[in-house]
C-alpha cells in the first residue's frame, strides 16, 4: 500500500504553481478565442472559428503549458492523497477569476465571487467523501 | 450566461464526462502502477500510450475542447470557468453508472453546494 504523505510546505507551493500554470492556459485558451474576432458561435462560424483557433499561437502556448501541467499533476498525485490534492486543485475556480480581472478586463461581481465560493465549499465535501484506503488501492 | 452557450458547455462536459470514464477504463485495465518516484510516473505515461482505449480518450478530450473554445468565444472566462464545475456531478453521476463507483452524501451534499454555486455565477 501506498505511504502517503502529509500536506508539506514544499508540496503545497508545487500544486499552488500547478494552479497557477493552469490558471494561465486558460487565460491563453481565452485570448486565443479572442485573437479569431469571433465572438458570437452560429452554425455557419462554427468550423471556421475551429480553424482560426487552432491556428494561433496563443492557443498552442496554452495547450504546451497544459500538458506540462498534467505531467506535473502525475507526480504531485505520488506524493499525496487525492482527497488533499484536489481541494488544493479547486483554487483555481479562484484564480482564473482573480487572472481574468487582470489580463482580460473582466468585471467579476461580488455575486459571482459568492457563488464561486459556494462551488469550492461543494469540491471540498466532495473530495472528502473518498475513503483513504479505497484511495490507495485505486492509485 | 446565454442558454446557446450553456448548451455548448453541457456538449463540452458531456465529451469531457465520456473522457474521464473512458481514461479510468483504460487505466484501470493496466497494472497498478507504482509512483514511487518521478521514473515510475514516465513508465506509466509509456504504459498509458500503449492502451488503445487511451486513444479514444486523446480524441474526446479533442472534441470536449473545441466546444469548450466555444464558449470562451462567447462567455467571459470568470463565467464559463466556474459554471464548467458541473463537470464534477456528471462524472460523479456517470461514475456510479459506469464504473459502480460509491455514492454518500458527503457527495451528493457536495453536488448542491456545487449546482448552487454555479446557478448564482451563470445568473450573474
Amino acid at each position: 500500500m501506498k505511504k502517503s504523505t502529509p500536506l508539506t510546505f514544499k508540496i503545497f507551493f508545487i500544486i499552488a504553481f500547478a494552479d497557477i500554470l493552469e490558471s494561465a492556459a486558460e487565460i491563453f485558451f481565452k485570448k486565443g478565442a479572442l485573437a479569431t474576432g469571433i465572438t458570437d458561435i452560429t452554425l455557419h462560424n462554427f468550423l471556421p472559428f475551429v480553424v482560426k483557433i487552432f491556428s494561433s499561437p496563443m492557443l498552442w502556448i496554452g495547450i504546451f503549458i497544459y500538458i506540462f501541467n498534467f505531467l506535473l499533476w502525475m507526480a504531485i498525485f505520488s506524493r499525496i492523497e487525492l482527497s488533499v490534492a484536489f481541494p488544493v486543485g479547486s483554487v483555481i475556480y479562484i484564480i482564473v477569476p482573480m487572472f481574468s480581472m487582470i489580463f482580460l478586463h473582466e468585471h467579476v461581481t461580488l455575486v459571482r465571487w459568492l457563488g464561486i465560493l459556494i462551488i469550492c465549499i461543494g469540491i471540498y465535501l466532495v473530495s472528502q467523501s473518498t475513503h483513504p484506503k479505497e484511495a490507495d488501492n485505486e492509485a | 450566461m446565454k442558454l446557446k452557450y450553456f448548451l455548448l458547455l453541457i456538449i463540452h462536459e458531456l465529451f469531457g464526462t465520456a473522457e474521464q470514464v473512458i481514461l479510468k477504463k483504460g487505466i484501470n485495465s493496466l497494472e497498478k502502477p507504482q509512483f514511487k518516484s518521478f521514473k515510475d510516473c514516465l513508465i506509466f505515461v509509456r504504459n498509458i500510450l500503449m492502451t488503445p482505449l487511451i486513444w479514444v480518450g486523446f480524441l474526446l478530450i479533442l472534441a470536449a475542447w473545441i466546444f469548450w473554445f466555444t464558449v470562451l468565444a462567447g462567455v467571459e472566462l470568470s463565467i464559463a470557468m466556474p459554471v464548467d464545475s458541473l463537470q464534477y456531478v456528471m462524472i460523479m453521476v456517470a461514475s456510479y453508472f459506469f464504473l459502480h463507483e460509491r455514492m454518500d452524501w458527503k457527495k451528493v451534499g457536495g453536488v448542491i453546494f456545487i449546482i448552487a454555486g454555479v446557478i448564482l455565477v451563470a445568473s450573474s
